[in-house]
């Protein structure tokens, strides 16, 4: 560790994802060419991008995807589901008992602060309404 | 050819003198151009090494190095780089499919609108009220609005134009633009911008999940709940903000008390056909209080680990290289779970350790060759499966993000 390094594992961490302004970026690679600490550093970030493009990630993902059949069954199972509340949705149901949900008028909700008179309507408001 | 050029820096008061190797500047300058403006990504260039090759034996550099500072020996190396190798086949590339264009100038504003709000991350914005940590409203790079205030046409025409001067351009026109008020919100909303109507999702979920924590007494089948809430709630915000139905917010605040109601109303509903009892004490100022505990907790240096775009396998090999550099909190352990140790081989290894040097330092150097061997293989296979662990682990946390859409 280079103990006159003023910058962190985060300050190359900004350099390597683009968070530095062009100005930032340009006395950062300056620097960086001098440091040995933070060149390592550099070099460890870009080391683990090759590593991880060893791997086909998208390619990678879909074969560990098709290898569990666990997947495959729980997919079945949740067809089967949805076909049983399907055929439980097509029975009409006799009471209407919903909220209107777009029921937002009055003051059963606030529009800014004052959050303490407001909570007191919107108890009032609740009672009511159950 | 060791051609050294001595650069002099002052740390302190020290004055000190490094030896830089031409080869390694330029390669630093053009590796970083490259990463900063995504030129390979998006076929602006064929190969960085090939270009190398080319400027380690330019005439004009190699006269320039040892007596030009740093900062003017830079600009000389862009210069050849862009007028001898890129920009004479920018206008074939872009002019081919205008849609690469755009998706380029759209991912260099992503990256110019993350630095405004790392710069603006003590301005008070839409996300103080709505919380849509750790994405954002105020700042988000949304291609509708983008193409609305940038001048597609004008930038495609001036096609010799580098990115640096185009990054300039584009940062003037964000930061008139950016952060995104409540009025802009709503009006992008109202124009169907599916990229904030993700995040809007997001922040539906998240008031959906307090709502719930906070208003059922019964914790068990609180995921269930939070689930058919959100979904419904989603589904009716969507309508009613479409529609024009939704009434005129005044404030972030306002929309995020709006959508506190409506999913208490949905709540309410689904707990009444269920038979659930709820908790009548809470009331919608209670969420207020929790929200304000949420923000604190902003951390927006990891602001690069979400946003991903799931179909972009550069922004998702970004996302992994942040997750093994950084480990921030609660995410690496949850994707390093049970493969914690191969995962510190891996960093071990990109810190330049070959499998054996890693063998060595875990068995010991006092064994045959063929076990030595054996050893290696095993550190390298379980590298690559934790690899392969790490990645699929990610995607699902990647979808599970987008379920919100």
């Amino acid at each position: 560790m280079n103990k006159d390094c003023p910058y962190s594992k985060k300050d190359i961490w900004n350099y390597y994802s683009n968070a530095l302004s062009q100005e930032e970026e340009v006395a950062m690679q300056e620097h960086i060419l001098l440091c040995n600490t933070c060149k390592t550093k550099l070099k460890q970030l870009r080391e683990l991008g090759r590593i991880l493009d060893e791997e086909n990630i998208e390619t990678n993902h879909i074969e560990i995807e098709r290898k569990n059949p666990i997947r495959k069954y729980l997919i079945i199972a949740a067809s089967i589901a949805a076909l049983i509340l399907a055929v439980f949705l097509i029975i009409p149901t006799s009471e209407k008992t919903d909220y209107p949900i777009d029921e937002i008028n009055g003051d059963s909700y606030s529009t800014g602060d004052s959050s303490k008179v407001d909570s007191l309507k919107i108890e009032m408001k609740l009672d009511t309404i159950y | 050819m060791q051609i050294y050029y001595i650069l002099t820096y002052l740390s302190g008061e020290k004055q000190k003198i490094v030896d830089v190797q031409f080869e390694e500047c330029i390669e630093e300058i053009v590796i970083k151009e490259n990463e900063r403006y995504k030129l390979s990504t998006f076929n602006l260039i064929d190969s960085v090494n090939s270009i190398l090759q080319t400027l380690f034996s330019n005439d004009v550099l190699l006269r320039k190095w040892g007596n030009t500072p740093f900062t003017d020996f830079r600009k000389e190396v862009l210069e050849i780089l862009y007028l001898e190798h890129i920009l004479p086949q920018i206008p074939d590339i872009f002019s081919a499919d205008k849609e690469i264009y755009k998706e380029w100038i759209f991912s260099i504003s992503k990256d110019i609108l993350k630095r405004i709000q790392i710069k603006h991350r003590d301005v008070l914005t839409i996300d103080k009220d709505l919380d849509p940590n750790p994405d954002t409203i105020a700042f988000k790079a949304s291609h509708t609005y983008l193409a609305e205030i940038l001048d597609w046409n004008k930038y495609q025409q001036s096609q010799i134009i580098l990115p640096e001067l185009l990054e300039r351009k584009i940062n003037e026109t964000c930061l008139q633009k950016y952060p995104i008020g409540i009025h802009k919100f709503i009006d992008l909303l109202k124009k169907d911008d599916r990229d904030l109507w993700k995040t809007t999702s997001h922040v539906i979920y998240k008031i959906a999940g307090l709502v719930i924590k906070y208003y059922c007494f019964n914790k068990n089948n609180s995921d269930d709940l939070r689930s058919d809430t959100w979904i419904k709630s989603n589904e009716k915000i969507y309508n009613l903000i479409i529609s024009g139905e939704a009434p005129d917010f005044e404030s972030g605040l306002h929309l995020r008390n709006y959508i506190a109601k409506i999913n208490l109303n949905n709540l309410r509903n689904i707990q009444k056909k269920e038979h659930l009892i709820n908790n009548t004490n809470v009331t919608i100022s209670d969420f207020a209080e929790i929200h304000v505990e949420d923000r604190d907790s902003t951390d927006y240096n990891d602001l690069s680990f979400f946003d991903i775009d799931i179909n972009n396998e550069q922004e998702v090999k970004f996302g992994l290289i942040n997750i093994l550099y950084n480990k921030p909190k609660g995410v690496y352990d949850t994707l390093a779970k049970g493969i914690e140790d191969k995962l510190d081989m891996l960093i071990q290894h990109s810190e330049g350790e070959s499998y054996r040097e890693i063998a060595i330092k875990k068995y010991g150097v006092y064994c045959s060759p063929e076990k030595l061997k054996k050893d290696e293989d095993n550190i390298r296979q379980g590298v690559s499966r934790a690899k392969k662990t790490i990645i699929f682990r990610f995607y699902e946390l990647l979808k599970k993000q987008l379920k919100y859409e």
